[in-house]
Parts: C-alpha cells; sequence; structure tokens
C-alpha cells in the first residue's frame, strides 16, 4: 500500500476516533461538570468566528475591511438575530470598503 | 416552539446549516483543485473527502505528501489540527450518548464545526423532543457533508471557478456571528465567546491550529472558574 493510502486511513481512522471517543463515554452525573460541558457551545462560536474573520493578513496589517465587516454584522446579528441580513450587510460592507479603500 | 421544527426537523437542519454553504463551498474547490495541481488522481482526492471529511487536514495532509514528509508526521499533523473534535464529541454527548453504537458512529463520522455550532444552538435554544434532535442533527450534518463532496469535486475537474476577490469565505464567520446573537445576549455567554475568540486570534501562530482547542478550552474554564450557578463554586 502507497504512502498516501497509509495516511489517508489512519487519518481518517484517527480523525473518527477523536470525534467519537467521548460519545461512548456515559454523561456525567455532575451539575458543575455538566455545566462546563454546556460551556464549549459559545466557547468554540468565540474561536471559530475570530479566527474566521482574518483581521489580521500575513503581512502583520489589519484587514480593515473585514474588521468593518465583522463589526457591521456582529452588531446587525445582536439587533436583529437574522442570519440573512447579517450576511447581506456584512458582504455588503466588506465588498463596499474593499472597493473604496 | 416553531411548528416548523416538530413537522419536518431534517428540512429545518438543512434550512439552518444552508447559510453557511457559500463558506464552504469555495474551500471545497480549493482543496480539489490543489489536489489536481499537485498530481493526485481523481479518485485519491474524493477519497480524502469521504474518508477523512476535515477540510483544513485535508489540504494539509495532500501538501505534506506532496513535499515527502514522513507518513507519520502527515498522520499526527492532521490528527492535531482536528483535535479541537475531541471538546465537540464531549459536548455531543450529553444529547446523544444514549444512543446505538451505529448511531453514535454516525454522529461522530458526520461532525464538522458547521454542524456542531449549528446543532449545539438547536439544542439549546429550542425546547425539542430526542427524535426531533437527531433528525435535526443529521439533516444539517449529512447535507453539509454532501456540498463538501460536491465541491471538492467540482474543484478537482474544474479549478478555481469562484473569483477569490469575492471573499466568499467571509460567509463563514458572518453566518457564526448570527447564530452566535441569542448566546450573546447572555453575560456570561458573551463573556466566554469573547475570551474564547481572543485567545485563539492571538495564539494564532502556534502549530497545527492549535490555538482553536487553545481558545475553547481557555473560555471553558474561564466560564467554569467564574460562571459557575449559585451554590456551586
Amino acid at each position: 500500500m502507497s504512502t498516501f493510502w497509509v495516511c489517508a486511513f489512519a487519518t481518517a481512522i484517527g480523525t473518527l476516533f477523536i470525534r467519537m471517543s467521548f460519545l461512548f463515554v456515559k454523561p456525567p452525573k455532575s451539575d458543575r461538570i455538566r455545566n462546563a460541558i454546556l460551556l464549549i457551545g459559545p466557547a468554540a462560536l468565540g474561536a471559530l468566528t475570530f479566527t474566521h474573520v482574518h483581521l489580521v493578513k500575513a503581512s502583520g496589517e489589519i484587514d480593515l475591511p473585514r474588521g468593518m465587516a465583522a463589526l457591521v454584522g456582529g452588531v446587525t446579528a445582536y439587533k436583529t438575530g437574522s442570519m440573512p441580513l447579517t450576511i447581506l450587510l456584512g458582504m455588503s460592507v466588506l465588498w463596499g470598503t474593499r472597493a473604496i479603500l | 416552539m416553531e411548528p416548523r421544527v416538530i413537522q419536518n426537523p431534517v428540512l429545518y437542519g438543512i434550512r439552518k446549516i444552508a447559510p453557511i454553504y457559500p463558506g464552504v463551498i469555495p474551500f471545497g474547490i480549493v482543496y480539489g483543485s490543489l489536489s489536481a495541481a499537485f498530481g493526485y488522481t481523481f479518485f485519491e482526492t474524493f477519497s480524502l473527502s469521504w474518508l477523512i471529511f476535515a477540510g483544513a487536514s485535508q489540504i494539509i495532509q495532500v501538501q505534506l505528501l506532496k513535499d515527502q514528509v514522513s507518513a507519520l508526521v502527515v498522520v499526527l499533523t492532521a490528527l492535531a489540527v482536528n483535535s479541537r473534535m475531541l471538546l465537540y464529541g464531549i459536548r455531543m454527548n450529553l444529547d446523544f450518548g444514549a444512543e446505538s453504537f451505529l448511531r453514535k458512529i454516525g454522529i461522530a463520522y458526520f461532525l464538522t464545526d458547521q454542524s456542531f455550532v449549528v446543532s449545539t444552538h438547536f439544542f439549546e435554544e429550542v425546547n425539542a423532543t430526542h427524535r426531533q434532535k437527531i433528525l435535526f442533527y443529521f439533516g444539517a450534518a449529512v447535507s453539509m457533508w454532501a456540498v463538501w463532496q460536491i465541491s471538492t469535486i467540482v474543484g478537482w475537474h474544474i479549478g478555481s471557478i469562484l473569483p477569490s476577490h469575492l471573499e466568499l469565505d467571509f460567509f463563514i464567520p458572518l453566518t457564526f456571528l448570527a447564530i452566535s446573537a441569542k448566546y450573546l445576549r447572555n453575560k456570561k455567554n458573551r463573556w466566554i465567546f469573547i475570551l474564547a475568540g481572543t485567545s485563539a486570534l492571538l495564539l494564532k501562530d502556534i502549530p497545527f491550529h492549535m490555538n482553536l482547542l487553545c481558545g475553547m478550552v481557555f473560555g471553558v474554564v474561564f466560564g467554569s472558574l467564574f460562571f459557575q450557578p449559585k451554590g456551586k463554586k
């Protein structure tokens, strides 16, 4: 078997194991642990959102259009809770500021 | 509870995850076209997509293999990138811990950043039954799987057809922001969201995308220490 397929199968099995490992453990009975686990949702959202914005370019400069678009998107989401409106305004600000700056 | 949730949770799941598709499709196309450019066959490219089903680690894998890095390093690097899913598994266990073995394998296989975020938000915001939760999850997660497979196939065949200047990847953080809106009305969640996000951003230069996992862990530890319900401290 070639290196490619060894890596493909090993990564596939390893990734599946990572994804399912804790699904096979009994849910914790301690309220403290359950409360801590419920915090994973907002923590994951925060980490994923902040990193996907790509606010800092490879050169180290701040990407202003992306920052402004994220800010407008965040305020829109917070005020309206509307996903289509958040995307529409966020992308409009991104493209608009990119065209101007 | 919204009536639509009761009537068809599968379609509701698809509807809730659909706004993320435009952010994922260019990523899939990039993976497919990169893989083709590196000389991988269609079968190899597509096999990685359905075997691993994790975009970032797939791209890293084809790049490292092209550079003839040792198999052990390739596998460990890809697994390190996917390590954040350990936390997702812990969270999903609260809702799906009692499922059958086969269904748990299915839940685990389809678990991605996007399906995790959309589903846990649904579980916490909507007073759904267990059956609705599982149908919602599979509706969202399987549709994301299909979109990923199709976009990697398209990418392999026709390369980068979407102009990069459109920055369609920005759909992803905007969708996450919209999903976060209800979370952020709660002071505790707001602090955890900001702390986890800031930590992940400040640690962006650490290898293997471990900043995501570190950010999440910081957020959870911070929230556990400072925001335990009264009487639990």
